[in-house]
């Protein structure tokens, strides 16, 4: 019933952003020349990689990488990936790189040759920027910020899609299994984060789970992002706030004493990974909303060990439950800022078993005081949340198209975060950056606003 | 930014840490430490993870110096701090 009315937003809704940003008029740059329908054509399906083609009324096609592999082959053509070859060491080197990365720009970063972890490689930092958020999303990579936004919230009011279930033995995720030597120390490659972790942390964890009351069905399962901090061979301890769904299951299956089925994906497809960071809600299914995301049935595959269902072409997949009654210490990790966490009594994974594909890349990530993927995750799904919930309680919103005015309203709530160079200024600095080089930070900003307040003075 | 040479001249530095260092956690002091081993290239790094306070730090690292900002709040970390520390998710009566 909804989407009539946003089918019909989506064909308004350039109307709406002229009409309630005249601003964009005056500029005439990102709305001239380019029409906001989209025609989606069915995806392809057949021997080859399946892909959604999204065509532009524009001159160009473009197409939603599936997964974190094919995105990485686009940002490699467009030379959007830096290759480290030369061996580093996991600390400092690839976390001085990470953070060199975050304070120059939006790098990523691929490690091929990490000392003592031969054949494995981490990605860092791959969604850092604006321009491979809209790669990600099929979308051109100089599409501006609030046009991807207005786009993705297009596609999530669409007709609701369910996702697909392929067999076990067909997903990539499971191509290689090891459920009797479990130790995570020697399958990932892990590095400190940040100086003053308590330990290695996997930043773009995504943990399936399921409410045991109301069953394994995929549309009661959870999809979230965490933090998870490696414990040991075979733990991992998980940063829970308490409010988020997570910890309600925990709290479902702690009541009769069971374990609770989780499993922690790692190097999950671009988009997956958006919708986990999302916290779009308790009775939302964050797959079905993948999938709409996508405009294609997203693909998933059953847990050998559980009925849990994960993204089927995860780079790994680490099957384990949460065993009732135990809290074991977690933290501290560096937060999105600078801050440093309290160290915190938190759940315990257990991981029973560790799938991946053929040669796996580990996708995680910064986070600190500097601009990280963390910064774009959030402020787009925090869009996403933003409209959905505004359109859920004020049904003129889908009418009104103010989705492009939810964007500049989330990049004002966010603050400096939204600006690279307030970012640095912005900053806590508990993590021992060299005082210099804030002081340095500082000054390069305050001589820009002079200037800039010069330039307005002498126009007006 | 460590070259071959750097990278070498530390491996060695942590082969020269006496394995009876390691088996004490430096934020708790309690000796539950266990050890893993790189998967490959033997004797490039091993982790430390103390299981008492679940901290974790590399053989290639200073872990004093992990702990060194935070003085005060991590450095140390005495069993009458955890009983008090923070838990979000709060145990249920049939939890426990």
């Amino acid at each position: 019933m909804n989407h009539t009315v946003n089918d019909r937003c989506v064909d308004f809704s350039v109307l709406a952003i002229v009409f309630s940003n005249p601003a964009s008029v005056l500029a005439g740059r990102e709305l001239c020349g380019r029409s906001r329908k989209l025609e989606v054509k069915l995806p392809k399906r057949g021997t080859g990689v399946m892909t959604t083609e999204l065509a532009y009324s524009g001159p160009e096609v473009r197409t939603v990488p599936r997964d974190l592999r094919e995105l990485l082959e686009q940002l490699r053509a467009k030379s959007r990936v830096l290759n480290i070859e030369r061996a580093v060491l996991p600390e400092p080197d690839v976390a001085s790189f990470c953070r060199a990365a975050s304070e120059l720009g939006d790098t990523t970063i691929l490690f091929d040759n990490i000392t003592g972890y031969k054949g494995k490689r981490l990605l860092v930092n791959l969604l850092a920027s604006w321009a491979n958020c809209a790669l990600m999303s099929g979308l051109p990579s100089d599409l501006p910020i609030r046009e991807l936004v207005d786009e993705l919230c297009s596609r999530a009011d669409r007709q609701p899609r369910e996702p697909v279930l392929i067999d076990v033995g067909n997903a990539p995720s499971y191509e290689c299994l090891d459920t009797s030597d479990v130790d995570l120390y020697r399958s990932l490659p892990l590095f400190r984060v940040n100086e003053h972790d308590g330990g290695f942390y996997l930043h773009k964890a995504c943990v399936v789970s399921e409410d045991l009351v109301a069953g394994a069905r995929h549309d009661r399962m959870k999809f979230g992002m965490y933090s998870l901090q490696v414990q040991g061979r075979d733990r991992l301890g998980v940063h829970l706030s308490g409010t988020d769904n997570l910890s309600l299951h925990v709290r479902i299956a702690e009541k009769p004493h069971r374990r609770l089925p989780v499993a922690v994906c790692l190097g999950v497809p671009p988009l997956a990974a958006l919708v986990a960071s999302a916290a779009i809600g308790y009775e939302a299914t964050e797959y079905n909303l993948i999938s709409a995301l996508y405009q294609h049935p997203f693909e998933l595959t059953r847990c050998v060990m559980s009925k849990l269902s994960v993204p089927a072409y995860a780079e790994y997949v680490l099957e384990g439950y949460i065993e009732p009654g135990l809290r074991c210490l977690a933290g501290p990790f560096t937060c999105n800022g600078g801050g440093l966490s309290e160290i915190k009594r938190q759940p315990q994974i257990v991981v029973t078993g560790i799938a991946h594909r053929r040669d796996p890349i580990l996708d995680n990530t910064y986070v600190g005081k500097f601009w990280a993927e963390h910064d774009c995750l959030i402020g787009i799904a925090g869009t996403l949340r933003l409209h959905k919930q505004a359109k859920d309680s004020l049904p003129e919103i889908a009418r009104s198209g103010t989705r492009a005015e939810g964007v500049h309203l989330r990049l004002g709530l966010c603050g400096g975060r939204w600006d690279e160079k307030r970012s640095v200024a912005g900053m806590s600095f508990q993590d021992g950056l060299p005082a210099e080089n804030c002081l340095s930070a500082y000054k390069q900003e305050i001589g820009e606003a002079q200037r800039r307040q010069a330039q307005c003075r002498s126009q007006s | 930014m460590p070259q071959p040479e750097l990278i070498a001249s530390i491996l060695e530095q942590a082969d020269q840490f006496t394995t009876d260092e390691q088996k004490i956690c430096p934020r708790c002091r309690q000796t539950a430490v266990t050890r893993s081993e790189a998967p490959d290239e033997r004797g490039a790094w091993s982790v430390n993870t103390c299981g008492h306070c679940c901290f974790g730090w590399r053989s290639t690292e200073d872990a004093m110096r992990v702990l060194e900002i935070a003085k005060g709040v991590t450095y140390r970390l005495w069993d009458s701090e955890i009983e008090r520390l923070p838990m979000p998710v709060p145990l249920s009566a049939t939890a426990v």
